[in-house]
């Protein structure tokens, strides 16, 4: 309820288009007017100053929302607490001082000090909107810079390929058709084109997460089969960067209902980022059952992750090292966090710095999904 | 003579193309996976052995282009002579903070022409 009411007053404007000098002169007005029935009754009624004052003003901010409203009726409460303020004598500086006047300056010192600690706390929500702002817009802004270089970088690779290959050919140089050159171009065409696709892949995701739009077509599978065959389809790209290829241990027949492409892409993810981070070092792939869930953890012994990053790096563009120190979007683990949540599940990780990370996918085993 | 030209990029493919390219118009090229090697390799090098230009990435682990041309700026005479240019992907230099105004920009993805055409002209 408490929120419902701050929220009307702290963000909710009814007039947006209404000219400045209107949404200040009436409150101005309203007050002023205020004041006169003030002066005119109190003679008659006695100065019970808040009785006529409140209504009108109160009326004014609710009528014109939170800027001028509020305006109006800090500065009534300010003007109503000075004005009944006890005079030594034993009357208050602009008449004579009753029961009605002391309330009426305990009331609106009251209210000027809750206006004053609701200010003081909307600056602050104010001030922590503002820093997530532009910590929001700092990582826009590397995002667009790191997706601007990751796309181009192939793409350059690919530009002066062909056109190499195009002035040879021009110039009837015979070297370009040879078939270590022709291999060349082969693999180089088809290692930027596999780059540029996932790249190209991983923001269609972004795109169809952020319009809701990322399906998931689940149906039973035996999770054992399905990271078993990923890790034997990854051995060479794991043998690029390694002696040995992980194997998967023994592991029980157990049914995830699951979307294979998807899980599968997310478990491809933490193998390639093991690769990238693991400085080298042998990495393993485990398969844990306990009671209804089933857990996949993807195993390095590289940099690690600081206990302050272990949240951050599954939001969007985020990531545990500086843009330039690894190449990629930053948004794997973003887009995997959300493909195993959409499985019911969880992707979480332990680290420490220097001593590897540990990425745990977990999934509900079938039939327990709740 | 002639001319040698440093190439450092992080990217394999990428220094790897660039040396065919500029290898192909008879420059003789050493790549370089990291700027910082790539510095500490040149102070070791007499004058006549220096190369004549260094082409050199934006975005790179370690050390990347910015801090390069610093380094290069804050050396020795010899070194802050040689020409360098820098490949980004952010279409024009403008675009990044605290580009260096002695640097000359090549825009990723760069042209045939573009590139041998900057390499001719800082190396006659």
């Amino acid at each position: 309820m408490k929120q419902t009411f701050d929220n009307h007053f702290l963000s909710y404007q009814r007039f947006y288009n209404i000219p400045v000098v209107f949404k200040y002169l009436i409150p101005t007005l309203v007050i002023l007017f205020g004041m006169a029935l003030h002066v005119a009754f109190s003679e008659v009624v006695g100065p019970s100053r808040f009785l006529f004052i409140y209504p009108l003003v109160f009326l004014c901010a609710w009528f014109f929302g939170s800027g001028p409203g509020f305006y109006s009726l800090t500065i009534s409460s300010i003007l109503m607490t000075i004005f009944s303020i006890p005079h030594p004598e034993g009357r208050t500086y602009i008449g004579t001082q009753d029961f009605f006047t002391v309330l009426s300056f305990i009331f609106n010192l009251g209210f000027v000090i809750w206006i004053i600690s609701r200010g003081s706390r909307h600056s602050r929500l104010l001030v922590e909107n503002q820093k997530n702002l532009s910590e929001a817009l700092f990582y826009r802004d590397e995002f667009l810079s790191i997706a601007s270089h990751e796309l181009k970088t192939p793409l350059t690779s690919l530009k002066l390929q062909s056109q190499m290959f195009k002035r040879g050919v021009l110039k009837n140089d015979p070297d370009i058709y040879s078939k270590d050159k022709i291999d060349r171009i082969i693999d180089q065409t088809d290692r930027q084109v596999s780059r540029l696709t996932r790249l190209v892949d991983d923001m269609l995701d972004i795109s169809r997460i952020r319009t809701g739009k990322l399906s998931i077509t689940s149906e039973p599978n035996n999770i054992c089969e399905v990271v078993g065959q990923l890790t034997q389809r990854m051995r060479p790209q794991i043998l690029e960067h390694l002696d040995i290829a992980p194997e998967l241990p023994y592991c029980e027949r157990t049914m995830v209902n699951c979307d294979r492409a998807r899980i599968e892409q997310v478990i491809a993810n933490l193998v390639s980022n093991a690769l990238k981070y693991g400085q080298h070092k042998p990495i393993s792939i485990k398969i844990e059952k306990e009671s209804n869930r089933v857990r996949i953890l993807v195993i390095d012994q590289g940099m690690g992750i600081a206990p302050e990053n272990h949240k951050s790096i599954f939001n969007r563009f985020q990531r545990a090292v500086p843009a330039s120190e690894i190449c990629g979007l930053g948004l794997g683990l973003y887009i995997g966090r959300l493909i195993v949540e959409a499985h019911k599940g969880s992707l979480t990780v332990k680290s420490e710095l220097g001593l590897g990370s540990t990425f745990i996918v977990t999934l509900p085993v079938l039939g327990s999904e709740k | 003579m002639t001319k040698l030209v440093y190439v450092i990029d992080d990217d394999q493919d990428m220094r790897e193309v660039l040396s065919y390219a500029l290898e192909a118009d008879g420059y003789q090229v050493e790549a370089y996976e990291n700027a910082l090697k790539a510095f500490e390799s040149l102070e070791h090098l007499s004058e006549k052995q220096l190369p004549s230009l260094i082409l050199v990435d934006y975005l790179m682990p370690d050390m990347d282009g910015v801090s390069f041309v610093k380094l290069m700026k804050g050396s020795t005479d010899l070194l802050k002579k040689i020409p360098l240019v820098m490949s980004t992907a952010m279409g024009k230099k403008d675009f990044i903070q605290g580009f260096p105004d002695d640097v000359i920009h090549l825009s990723k993805p760069m042209d045939l022409d573009e590139l041998l055409s900057v390499t001719r002209n800082y190396c006659s």
